[in-house]
């Protein structure tokens, strides 16, 4: 229902001209799209496959090991960022 | 995967993997080479005060920014898409295993990325020595790449204990892994060599261009034993591949 109701109002923006409402609304249709994608699957599958079906072993230190090196690379690239935006324009 | 429509007899999806993933290869392992070839020169640029190598250095950035970021990307996509449709059941095993192996080093390329273009178009705008910096973070972030990548690619060589125990670390510091990144990190830096040569084969002015070329011989030559030293390692935990490979050919030729 909230997929049709933002389809419809997707369109409606959309024929008005209603550039950035339209971006907004297309997004969460996007998302409401996804999800509908994946329950269609789970029960088109249900009979013969579940989630709980697959064995899963729980491994958290490459986890941890990405989220500390996002955090770093964020702020490299920020630092780097910055070191661009301050420099010069000629310098010995 | 031939069906439905997926039907390849002529040439095979052997032949399209190699074709794609030569040339990455050769142009992903000059992104992480080049980056210390640059940084050096122009660290040795500063140092003897000379601008004419200073001028090369900058018109190479331009050459390896080209190359690395708009030809290495695009191949790089293109392995993705040759494999996944060649071979879905087996990259979707390759990403579930080491999706945040592969998660961290994007960070490390979306830095490497920032770096590189900063670089570029700082050159001869910012301070010597923070310029210098930029480039190093480029290098690092470039090699860490090289780095992960290796590990996950090595995993389909030589799984080794991940098969007993199915544990991510297991399968990244496989049996090939360090044999293989001494390869590639020797390979990365022969490359840049080679690709320099390329550059300095257009540069007028005589004196410079031999110096150029004297440096790119040197980048060619001495790295080239990290590329000894890893291949050895590397047919390593395969004795009987390497046995095939180089003890058993000379006694089968006849001599010359």
């Amino acid at each position: 229902m909230l997929g049709l109701v933002l389809a419809g109002a997707a369109l409606f923006l959309g024929y008005n001209r209603y550039l950035l409402k339209t971006s907004a609304v297309a997004l969460l249709l996007l998302m409401v799209m996804v999800l509908i994608r994946d329950l269609v699957r789970t029960t088109y599958l249900a009979p013969y496959f579940t989630l709980e079906d697959l064995q899963v072993k729980a491994e958290y230190s490459p986890m941890i090991f990405f989220l500390v090196l996002f955090v770093a690379g964020l702020a490299l690239v920020g630092y780097m960022l910055k070191m661009a935006l301050d420099c010069g324009k000629e310098v010995k | 995967m031939n069906y439905p429509v997926w039907e390849l007899s002529t040439f095979g999806g052997g032949f399209l993997i190699a074709l794609i993933a030569i040339v990455h290869v050769l142009v992903s392992h000059f992104a992480v080479g080049g980056g210390l070839f640059l940084v050096s020169l122009e660290r040795r640029a500063y140092k003897e005060e000379n601008s004419g190598l200073l001028e090369y250095v900058k018109k190479h950035t331009k050459f390896f920014l080209l190359l690395t970021m708009v030809f290495g990307g695009l191949t790089g996509v293109g392995i993705w898409w040759i494999i996944s449709l060649l071979n879905p059941a087996a990259t979707s095993a390759l990403i579930h295993i080491f999706v945040f192996g592969w998660a961290a080093e994007w960070v490390f390329f979306f830095a490497e990325i920032v770096a590189l273009f900063i670089y570029f178009y700082t050159f001869g705008k910012m301070e010597r020595k923070k310029h210098l910096l930029i480039g190093w973070i480029y290098f690092i972030c470039a090699w860490m790449s090289l780095f992960l990548i290796n590990g996950i690619i090595d995993f389909m060589l030589s799984p080794g204990a991940w098969l007993e125990n199915q544990n991510f670390w297991s399968g990244f510091f496989n049996p090939t892994f360090w044999p293989a990144l001494t390869f590639r990190t020797g390979l990365s830096l022969v490359l840049c060599g080679v690709f320099g040569f390329v550059t300095a084969a257009f540069i007028k002015e005589k004196a410079l261009r031999t110096n150029i070329m004297h440096i790119c011989a040197k980048w060619v030559a001495i790295p080239f034993v990290l590329m000894l030293a890893g291949g050895g390692g590397i047919s390593k935990p395969f004795p009987a591949v390497s046995t095939i490979l180089f003890s058993n050919i000379p006694l089968k030729c006849p001599p010359i």
